[in-house]
Order: C-alpha cells, then sequence, then structure tokens
C-alpha cells in the first residue's frame, strides 16, 4: 500500500498546495514521522486522520514551519517551510485547537490589531465574520467562552480569504451546534475554491466534509485517497474455514489486504478494490465454506488501520449495540 | 485522605515549586562572589562588605519572589484551577504556600548566618560585629515583611510581574511612616537640633511589625475570597449604578490610556499595530516604573549627595530608594519579551506570519524610551555618580541589553524579575569595570560584547522564540554569545599572549648569568661615592637671602671641583665611582656659571684670567670624570655620563663655549667624549650586570619597579592593573632582549634602535625616545638642541646611539693623531 502511496506522491502536480515527500520526525525516544509522503491539491477538505500521538499536529507544525523536519521535504502553496515560514505564514490561515489570542484585547480590537499584518480589507472582511458568528465586538477575548474563543480564531484566520486553511483539531471541546457551524464554513470554503487541511480523530465530522483522507498511524500515512472512492472501494470480506491453521492464497491486483485477523474458524479482512476474480479465487479455496462480503464505514477503515481488525466489532454486535 | 497526607503532599508541591527559585538565587551570588574574590584585587574590607551584601540578598530576592513562584505562576498556568477543584480546604492552600515560603526563607538566614558568622569570625572584631547584627536583625524582619508583601500582591495582581513590581511601593511604606511619626513628634514638637536622619531602630521595627499584620491579613482575605469563589461574585446593584454613572468617564480615561478610538478607526501599519499592542500590554507595568523613578530619584540623589559630600551616607529610605530607582531600568528591559511570554502569546503573532524582526524592533522601542529617559536623567547629576558621560551611557547601555537578554531566556517572571537586575548589574559595574580597569579593554570592544552582543543575541534567536522552538541549539546558540560576550574583552589579552614575542629562554638566561659573572670581581671593588656637593655648606647653613649672598660660594665651588677630582683619581683603574645626578649638575652649572662671568666680561683682567683658568680645569676635570663613571656597572650611571658627554660636546661645539678654549683642553675633553666603543662596552656591561641581578631575584615576576636604580614600570605594584601585571614581564624582558641585541649591533656599526619595544613598557613618554614635538630637544641628535633641564628624561637608553654620539666621533676624527711619544707619555 505504502508503495501505491510513494508512487501517487512521487508526482507533484502544478495544482497540489501541499507536497510531502519523506518527511521524517525524531525526537530523543520517540519517532513523530516515520516517511510521510502526502499532495493536497487545491480546492479539496483533505482530512488527516489519526489517533492521539499519530503525527498529526507534527506534521502540520512542519507545514507552517514551526519545527523542521528531521528528514524529507515539504511544500506548502509552492513554498518550502523552513526557508519561507514567514511568507507560508501570512498566505495561509491556521487554527490550532488551542490558539493563544492577546486575551486583554476586545473582539474587535484584536481584529484590528491583526489588519496591521494583512493586506488591505482585512478588518472588513472580519468585521462582517464576527457579525456571522455573532460575537460580541467589545467583549475582552478572556471573558469569551471556548466557543467564541474558536470562532473569534476562524474569523482571524479566514479574513485574509488564505488560499489554504489548516485547521489542527478546530472542533475539540466545541458544543454540537458551534461544531456544526464550523463544519459548514469548511464546505463553504471548499466552494469557493479554496483548500482546508483538517486533522481531525472525530470520523462523523470529517466524513460530513472531507472530499479526500489520509489516515496517518505511527507516524505514517496508512491510507490516503478521496472519501468517495475508499467508500466504494473498502470491503469487509468474512471467511469461515474448516480449520483456522489453513492459509489462504495470496489476492491478485489491484485487490489489496489493509488488515486481517483470525478467530476461530473465522478469518475478518478488510480489503480494498476487492475484485468478482479474488472472490473466485477464495471461494475455490481449499478448507473455505462460507464468504461473505460488505461494505466498510470510515469508521471501521479508520480502526482497522490503527487498532487492527480485532478493534472493529462484528456486524451482528454493532446491530446488537444499536438495537 | 487524613489531613496529615493533605500537609504532606501540598509541603511537597510548594516545596518543588521554590525550590528553582531559591536555588538560582544562591548560585547567582554564590558565583558572583567566586568572581569578585578570583578577578578583582579589593580592599580587604571592601570586599567584606561584598560578602555581607551578597550574602544577604539571596533571602531578601527570596522573600520578595516567593510570592510570585508560588501564587503568580499556578494563576497564571491555571493550576491553581485544578486544586481548588480538589476537596482540599481553601485556606489549606494558602497557609501551605506561605509556610513554605516562610521556611524556605528562614532555611536561607541560617545559611547566610552560618557562612557571615564564619566570614565575620576570621576577619571583623567583636565590635563591628555586634554591631552588624543588629543590622541584620532589622534586614531579616524587613526580609519578613516583603515576604508577607510578595503574597499579597501575588494574590491580588493579575499578571505575576505587576505583582512583583508593586511590592516596590509597598516595600517603602513602614519606612515612610516611620519617617512621618518620627519627623512629626521629634522634629516637629521636641525642641532642639536634631542630627539624627533616621528615626530609631525601634520604631521601624514597630512600623514593620504593624505592617506585617495589616497587609498579611489584606493578602489573606484576597485569597480566601479568590479560591473561595467570592471574588467572581456578581457586582451588587449599587457597585453597577455606580459603574453606569462613571461609564462614560472610565471610557474616556481608557480611550486616553489605550487610544480605544483608535481602534474604530482604518487600519494601521504593521508597526503601528504593534506598538499599540506592545503599550497597551504593559501600560500600567511602564507608568507604574516612570512614576517609581520620578518618585524615587530624589531620595536617591539625595543619598547620592551624601556620598559625595563625603558627609552622611544616607538613610534607610534613600538608600532603599536608589537601588529601587537603579533597578527600573532592568525591569523595563524586561518588559521587552516578558508580556509576550504569559501564555505563550508570543504565538499569535508567530501564527499570522509577522516578520521577527519587525517584532523585535517593536518589543524595544517603549523600554528605549525609557532608557533615553533613565539615561539622561542620571547624566544630569553625574557628578554625584563620580562617572564621566561615556561611562553612564555605556552603563546604562549594558544594564538594559543585559536585562533584555534575559527576559527573552528566563520564562517564570518572579525569577526574571529577581535574576535580571542582578545579573544586569554584575556585568555593568564588575565585568564592565573590570576588564576597563583590569583589563584595559577599549570601551568600544566593552559596548560591543556587553551591549551589541546581548541585543543581537535576542534578534538572532526571535524566530525560535516566537515558534517556540527552545531545543538544544537556541540554548546552545545563546550559551556561545553569552561565552563570545565574556570572552570577547579578555580576547586581545589572549591574542598578546599567543602572538607576542617571548621572554627570555633558558639558554639566554643562562648566557646572561654567565656574562654577569665576568664583571663579578669589579662589583665586589668598594664604590667610590662623590660627597654632597654641599657637604661644607653646611657650616655656613645660611638662614636668609643676606646669609645666603655673603655665603663664599666661590670657595664651595673649588672644594666641590677638588673633592670630585680627588674621586676621580681615588677610584683608579678597577673601582667605580658613584655620583648622583643632581651632583653632577651641580658640578656642571658652576662650569655654566664660569662661562656666563667671562661671557658678561665685567672682569678685570686677572681675575678674568683666573675665572678663566678654572672655567677650564672644571671642564677637564668633568671630561675626566667620563671613563671614570663609564666603569660603574649601574645604569643609571651610564645614562648621567651620557647627558656629561653630550653637555662637554655642546661646550665645544658651540661658539661662544669653544672660543673659551685652549687646544689641549679642547683635545683632552674631545678624546674623552668620542671613545664609542668604551661607551657601548660600559652600557653593555652595565646592563647585562642589571638584567642578571633581576634574574637572580626571587620573584622576578612581576619585575621590579626599578632596574638597577632606572624606573621601569609606570606604577606600583598596588596600581597596577591586571592586563600589567600579566603582560609587564613578558614586554620588559621583550624589551631587554632588543636592547641587548641593539647593543651588539650597535658596536658592530648597526643602528636599530628599539624605540618601539621600550616604549611598550609604558613608563616613559615618546618624546623620551625622540618622537613628537618635544622628541629633538630630549633625545639628542643635534648637540645645538641641548639643554640640561630639558633634556633629562630618566628614561632608559633615552640617548643611546643619538645622534650626539656620531658628531663626537667625527669631531675625534678631526683631532691631530698623537705621536708615539705622546702616547707613550
Amino acid at each position: 500500500m505504502s508503495d501505491e502511496i510513494n508512487s501517487t506522491s512521487d508526482v507533484v502536480l502544478a495544482s497540489d498546495v501541499i507536497s510531502v515527500k519523506g518527511i521524517e520526525m525524531h525526537y530523543t525516544g520517540c519517532d513523530a514521522l516515520r516517511g510521510v509522503d502526502l499532495n493536497v491539491r487545491s480546492g479539496t477538505v483533505f482530512a488527516l486522520l489519526g489517533e492521539n500521538g499519530a503525527g498529526k499536529t507534527t506534521l502540520i507544525k512542519i507545514l507552517t514551519g514551526f519545527q523542521p523536519p528531521s528528514a524529507g521535504t515539504a511544500r506548502v502553496c509552492g513554498l518550502d517551510p523552513t526557508k519561507e515560514a514567514l511568507e507560508i505564514r501570512r498566505r495561509i490561515g491556521y487554527v490550532s485547537d488551542a490558539p493563544t489570542m492577546y486575551d486583554w484585547m476586545k473582539v474587535d480590537e484584536i481584529g484590528w490589531f491583526t489588519a496591521g499584518f494583512y493586506t488591505d480589507g482585512y478588518l472588513e472582511t472580519y468585521r462582517d465574520l464576527i457579525t456571522k458568528y455573532e460575537l460580541p465586538p467589545v467583549r475582552r477575548i478572556r471573558e469569551l467562552s471556548k466557543g467564541q474563543r474558536a470562532k473569534v480564531a476562524l474569523s482571524l484566520a479566514l479574513a485574509h480569504d488564505p488560499e489554504l486553511l489548516i485547521l489542527d483539531e478546530p472542533t475539540s471541546g466545541l458544543d454540537p451546534l458551534v461544531r456544526r457551524e464550523f463544519l459548514e464554513s469548511m464546505i463553504d470554503r471548499a466552494a469557493t475554491g479554496r483548500t482546508v487541511l483538517l486533522s481531525s480523530h472525530q470520523i462523523n465530522e470529517v466524513e460530513r466534509v472531507a472530499d479526500r483522507i489520509a489516515i496517518l498511524h505511527q507516524g505514517r500515512i496508512q491510507l490516503t485517497g478521496s472519501l468517495g472512492d475508499l467508500r466504494d472501494s473498502i470491503s469487509e470480506i468474512t471467511v469461515k474455514l474448516s480449520d483456522p491453521l489453513i492459509s489462504l492464497p495470496t489476492l491478485d491486483a489491484p485487490s489489496q489486504i489493509l488488515s486481517e485477523q483470525t478467530k476461530g474458524r473465522q478469518r475478518r479482512m478488510i480489503v480494498r478494490d476487492f475484485t468478482r476474480e479474488n472472490e473466485a479465487l477464495l471461494r475455490s479455496s481449499h478448507g473455505v465454506f462460507e464468504l461473505t462480503q460488505r461494505s466498510a464505514s470510515l469508521e471501521e477503515l479508520f480502526v482497522a488501520c490503527t487498532r487492527g481488525i480485532g478493534a472493529v466489532p462484528p456486524r451482528e454486535e454493532m446491530k446488537e449495540a444499536a438495537s | 485522605m487524613s489531613t496529615s497526607s493533605i500537609n504532606r503532599r501540598l509541603l511537597w508541591k510548594e516545596t518543588r515549586q521554590v525550590i528553582p527559585l531559591a536555588l538560582s538565587l544562591v548560585g547567582i551570588a554564590f558565583l558572583i562572589v567566586l568572581c569578585l574574590r578570583l578577578l578583582v584585587n579589593y580592599q580587604l574590607s571592601d570586599f567584606l562588605i561584598f560578602i555581607q551584601v551578597m550574602f544577604a540578598m539571596p533571602p531578601i530576592l527570596f522573600a520578595v519572589g516567593a510570592g510570585s513562584a508560588l501564587v503568580s505562576a499556578e494563576k497564571e498556568s491555571r493550576s491553581l484551577n485544578w486544586l481548588v477543584s480538589l476537596p482540599v480546604p481553601t485556606t489549606y492552600l494558602v497557609r501551605h504556600q506561605f509556610m513554605v515560603g516562610l521556611l524556605g526563607l528562614i532555611v536561607l538566614w541560617l545559611g547566610c548566618l552560618v557562612i557571615y558568622v564564619l566570614t565575620g569570625y576570621f576577619y571583623v572584631n567583636h565590635r563591628d560585629f555586634y554591631e552588624l547584627g543588629l543590622v541584620q536583625f532589622f534586614v531579616v524582619l524587613n526580609s519578613l515583611y516583603l515576604l508577607v508583601c510578595g503574597f499579597t500582591t501575588a494574590w491580588l495582581a493579575r499578571a505575576s510581574i505587576l505583582g512583583l513590581l508593586s511590592i516596590l511601593v509597598l516595600a517603602v511604606l513602614p519606612y515612610l511612616a516611620a519617617f512621618g511619626i518620627h519627623y512629626a513628634f521629634v522634629e516637629l514638637f521636641t525642641p532642639g537640633i536634631h542630627y539624627h536622619l533616621d528615626p530609631s531602630a525601634w520604631l521601624i521595627g514597630a512600623m514593620l511589625m504593624l505592617f506585617i499584620v495589616c497587609i498579611g491579613w489584606i493578602g489573606f482575605r484576597s485569597a480566601n475570597r479568590q479560591l473561595s469563589g467570592q471574588a467572581n461574585a456578581a457586582p451588587s446593584m449599587r457597585q453597577q449604578s455606580l459603574h453606569t454613572s462613571l461609564g462614560s468617564f472610565a471610557n474616556s480615561i481608557q480611550d486616553f490610556f489605550r487610544g480605544d478610538s483608535r481602534t474604530k478607526a482604518a487600519p494601521p501599519s504593521a508597526n503601528s499595530s504593534l506598538l499599540w499592542q506592545f503599550r497597551n500590554q504593559n501600560r500600567g507595568i511602564v507608568y507604574g516604573l516612570y512614576a517609581t523613578f520620578v518618585l524615587c530619584m530624589p531620595f536617591a540623589l539625595s543619598a547620592l549627595q551624601g556620598r559625595y559630600n563625603h558627609q552622611v551616607v544616607g538613610t534607610i529610605l534613600t538608600a532603599t530608594c536608589l537601588v529601587i530607582a537603579f533597578c527600573t531600568l532592568s525591569w523595563t528591559a524586561l518588559l521587552a519579551f516578558h508580556g509576550d511570554h504569559i501564555q505563550d502569546r508570543i504565538r499569535f503573532l508567530a501564527v499570522h506570519g509577522v516578520s521577527p524582526t519587525r517584532v523585535w524592533l517593536t518589543r524595544h522601542v517603549v523600554p528605549l524610551i525609557f532608557l533615553v529617559f533613565y539615561a539622561s536623567v542620571w547624566c544630569a547629576f553625574r557628578d554625584r555618580l563620580v562617572m564621566s558621560y561615556s561611562q553612564l551611557i555605556i552603563g546604562c547601555g549594558i544594564l538594559y541589553a543585559v536585562s533584555q537578554w534575559a527576559s527573552q531566556l528566563i520564562r517564570p517572571a518572579a525569577i526574571a524579575a529577581l535574576v535580571a537586575p542582578l545579573i544586569s548589574t554584575f556585568a555593568a559595574f564588575f565585568i564592565a569595570g573590570f576588564v576597563l580597569v583590569e583589563l584595559e579593554t577599549p570601551s568600544c570592544v566593552i559596548v560591543i560584547a556587553l551591549v551589541i552582543v546581548p541585543l543581537f543575541a535576542t534578534w538572532w534567536m526571535m524566530p525560535r522564540w516566537m515558534d517556540g522552538r527552545r531545543g538544544w541549539r537556541y540554548w546552545l546558540t545563546h550559551f556561545g554569545l553569552a561565552s563570545i560576550a565574556v570572552l570577547m574583552p579578555v580576547s586581545s589579552l589572549l591574542v598578546w599572549f599567543v602572538l607576542a614575542p617571548p621572554g627570555f629562554s633558558s639558554d639566554e638566561r643562562s648566557r646572561l648569568r654567565s656574562a654577569a659573572s665576568d664583571i663579578a670581581a669589579s662589583k665586589i671593588a668598594p664604590i667610590v661615592p662623590f660627597p654632597s656637593p654641599f657637604v661644607d655648606f653646611e657650616p655656613a647653613k645660611p638662614r636668609n637671602t643676606i646669609e645666603l649672598e655673603q655665603a663664599d660660594l666661590t670657595k664651595q665651588r673649588r672644594i666641590r671641583l677638588e673633592t670630585l677630582a680627588d674621586a676621580i683619581r681615588e677610584s683608579g683603574d678597577y673601582r667605580t665611582l658613584w655620583i648622583e645626578l643632581w651632583s653632577l649638575k651641580t658640578v656642571i652649572s658652576d662650569a655654566d656659571l664660569l662661562r656666563i662671568a667671562l661671557a658678561y666680561g665685567d672682569q678685570d683682567d686677572q681675575a678674568r684670567d683666573e675665572t678663566l683658568r678654572e672655567y677650564r680645569e672644571t671642564l677637564r676635570t668633568l671630561s675626566q670624570l667620563v671613563p671614570a663613571l663609564r666603569k660603574s656597572f649601574f645604569l643609571s650611571q651610564q645614562e648621567s655620563t651620557d647627558l656629561l658627554e653630550i653637555w662637554l660636546l655642546a661646550q665645544v661645539t658651540k661658539p661662544e663655549s669653544r672660543k673659551l678654549l685652549d687646544g689641549a683642553t679642547y683635545a683632552e675633553i674631545v678624546r674623552n667624549i668620542s671613545q664609542t666603543e668604551q661607551r657601548w662596552e660600559a652600557r653593555r656591561r652595565a646592563l647585562v650586570a642589571s638584567l642578571s641581578d633581576y634574574l637572580e631575584s626571587s620573584s622576578y615576576n612581576p619585575p621590579p619597579e626599578q632596574l638597577n636604580t632606572i624606573t621601569i614600570r609606570k606604577k606600583p605594584v598596588g596600581e597596577q592593573s591586571l592586563v600589567d601585571r600579566l603582560t609587564s614581564r613578558r614586554k620588559f624582558e621583550h624589551a631587554m632582549k632588543s636592547l641587548l641585541d641593539y647593543v651588539d649591533d650597535a658596536k658592530a656599526g648597526r643602528d636599530e634602535f628599539p624605540r618601539q619595544q621600550l616604549l611598550e613598557l609604558g613608563y616613559a613618554s615618546p618624546g623620551a625616545y625622540g618622537l613628537g614635538a618635544a622628541g629633538p630637544y630630549v633625545r639628542i641628535d643635534d648637540v645645538s638642541k641641548f639643554s640640561l633641564g630639558t633634556t633629562i628624561n630618566g628614561a632608559l637608553a633615552a640617548q643611546w646611539g643619538a645622534g650626539w654620539e656620531k658628531t663626537a666621533s667625527e669631531l675625534a676624527s678631526t683631532l691631530p693623531q698623537p705621536t708615539i711619544t705622546e702616547s707613550a707619555k
């Protein structure tokens, strides 16, 4: 699978807003990133999925120039983050999970203050945004609720109409209403042809807004592709065997086993691009007496990629749990 | 959980929080004392005062910073909110925080007391010890008061640095109260003249106790209100109506200070918005520091005035104000980066792609305005500090630059606010003072090392600081730049040691000793002294002008001449003659007086013939003195002989004196002063003998002040700088080697006088070796420029190889060659 990702990322298209190749980041006693390759095309909402500690924030820090990588190269808006970090930060919008702001300033003041660093029109757009988000302009930042602060941070990040918006777990700790507003604004951005890089571990909200996703696990990209393709191409295959020790034949290309687990005489696999030929191959294999196939949800895919298929509950259990 | 378990855990937490502060203060005090002891050549009494001050400083500064380290830090990191959410009584939290602060203070005081007693036991007599102990008691009480103030302001203030600066105001309150009471009840209502400026120690003590109770109660109440949530309670109706009625007034006041109306206008440029942000973020502290400085300056100046007049050192109040006024610059410089340290606010600017250079520049504008104000005020009262303008400005620059460096490096506000004044003062007064005085480093190097490098360091590390990339590279870069700042003033000395020519090698030493042993025999022979020319003047001993006129000066002159001739005869072929320069000048003056008498022509013929005969005899005797003195192995005698030869040469070359000489006298004088080879031999012998004595001396580092009666050092050992002490030996040996080589070369006919090497010894002016406008009149190339009063300069080898020697040789070549008969005679 990684070979495939490497081969696709080797081609850097002119429309790629983010292009990452072989990025590694090593701390003392910890490898945060171990050779990440990634391309994000303009005009998409790209979701970076991964559990806590997968390396999402480290990758974003590298992309925004806050952290030089141990190895590898990255281009953001055609610029090198290690050398042109300032220019990148001027051209993008970035909202972290806990945005730092001058909390003694008023909502209106912080926009007026930040307008000094951007081109004309920033303040007007900012004022439109705070009006849209119903933020009180004369209240100090420290007096705002967490959701309101997040809205101020998003307004500040959007007011200069950046070609790339990077959001690092922006909705963590927000109530559902604010979260929904946030996500809608992402869709609005994508509709205007701008790019959004969204880092999150909230699968359901990613499913609602993302065009493409990448699953990051233990510092490596486990899977990348468009959400629609993934939905269509990922299947959960359950094979009942006469003997648990039976080995199944290797699947022919383009099918690819993302994870598998044997429990008793039942073997479960998450397979990408499962073809009829491979289905026939499995059915005709010695010791296979039953094969069932169904589409896997993104959450199942995520869990399978990060925890292994063993962590994905069987469909019957899910139904029972749901009932 | 049991009470004891809660107590134990809370004590553990508070202790862990306060240890960095205590250790950093003790460490810095220890380093400063160590540096002072190792580097600075202080008098013992001065050093003891420093020891006492430095060992009293950690507990006092700890008292100031403990509240901030224990309370403000927790408030800023919001860990206090979590702590309150635990099932721990709020009074426990307040009590334990204060208890740990108090325990830390007690431990520090006990430690200081032990060190103080040990140092005092060895150096201070019992009476002084008792008096100092009494002072220490009030210092301890004062530190307790400061501890209470620190906790109270930490609870009251929102930001730790604001709380720390509020202590400044509270610190002087008990003294102001004591002064007020003292002035009201003693100075006004009690008749008579009062000489004591300070109120009694007991009154100050009572005021301190009273304020400890009052301010402690305020702090305890505030802490309980905040922890129990009462501070967040909704304002009462009365408060709300008051706020509404004062609303417009409050808004206009805010607009005046914050510039609120500006934010309604069009967006500003990046620079002006950053300046607006910095000014508003720190306006309370900046205005407070201006006010503190302005209020404290009159008191500080009165303290300095006392010191300047050598009368009164100043009162406790004025001394405290002096310290506070002095520290305001450091605290202002801290604002450059500290306001943005809080909650990592600086990341906001980093995220929005603001240029680090722009941020760096705008962080310095407001503090620099204060720096200009601060330096101007001190410059206006420069005479009281006994410092030059340049020293003051450089000192202020160092205070500022080092403090702003500390503000970028040290994140906890309490530690930064306490450590920055300490290290910046140390850098400004001790490092800069030391390198300026002891290492004689040029001011420009000090400015580069202690002003430019710290500013460059904060600018260079600005991107990493803004991005929060404080890894090992960040710290190593700062450490490297700090090392450069410290080593740069010393670098010229280190380079000198590497590049400067070496002193005597062991071979050269042994050769010198061997050469000196050859002249040991002549050194054993007793020296013939030329008695004081006024020895026979004693019986006459004129007590006034009339008696002086009546004294028989002619007789005295003749006696001197006879004595000199006897001394020359007595010295013979082996013994050396010793004549003081002033004695020689007396005899020369006798000859000059005789010549003047002849020039006036107011004598009768008989008297004129007698004077002429006496003049010629004096000159012949003085010319005979030349070979007699050349036997001497004393350098000073060789220098005197040089002068004598030049004077005699002048007599035979100037027409007015030449016409007074007969042929025999002329020939004798010219022969005696043209013995070039003997002259160089005599000089070499004297130099070798002198250097041999120098090498034989038990301690030739630093070299002696005199080399065989010639002064070779510009200052006595006690007044010498460290660089003098370190370099003088090599400089001296190199100059002597060059001089010895020169003597050998000159004997062989080559002539390159080691003027530069001799000048580097530093004791003689350039004119002594023929440089500058006075040079030709001091080092004699043209004899017509010789004047006895001007030419004597006391410099080593001043006349060696000068042009007069060539003139003497040329004169000798014009003399008729002696016949064999004459030679035999």
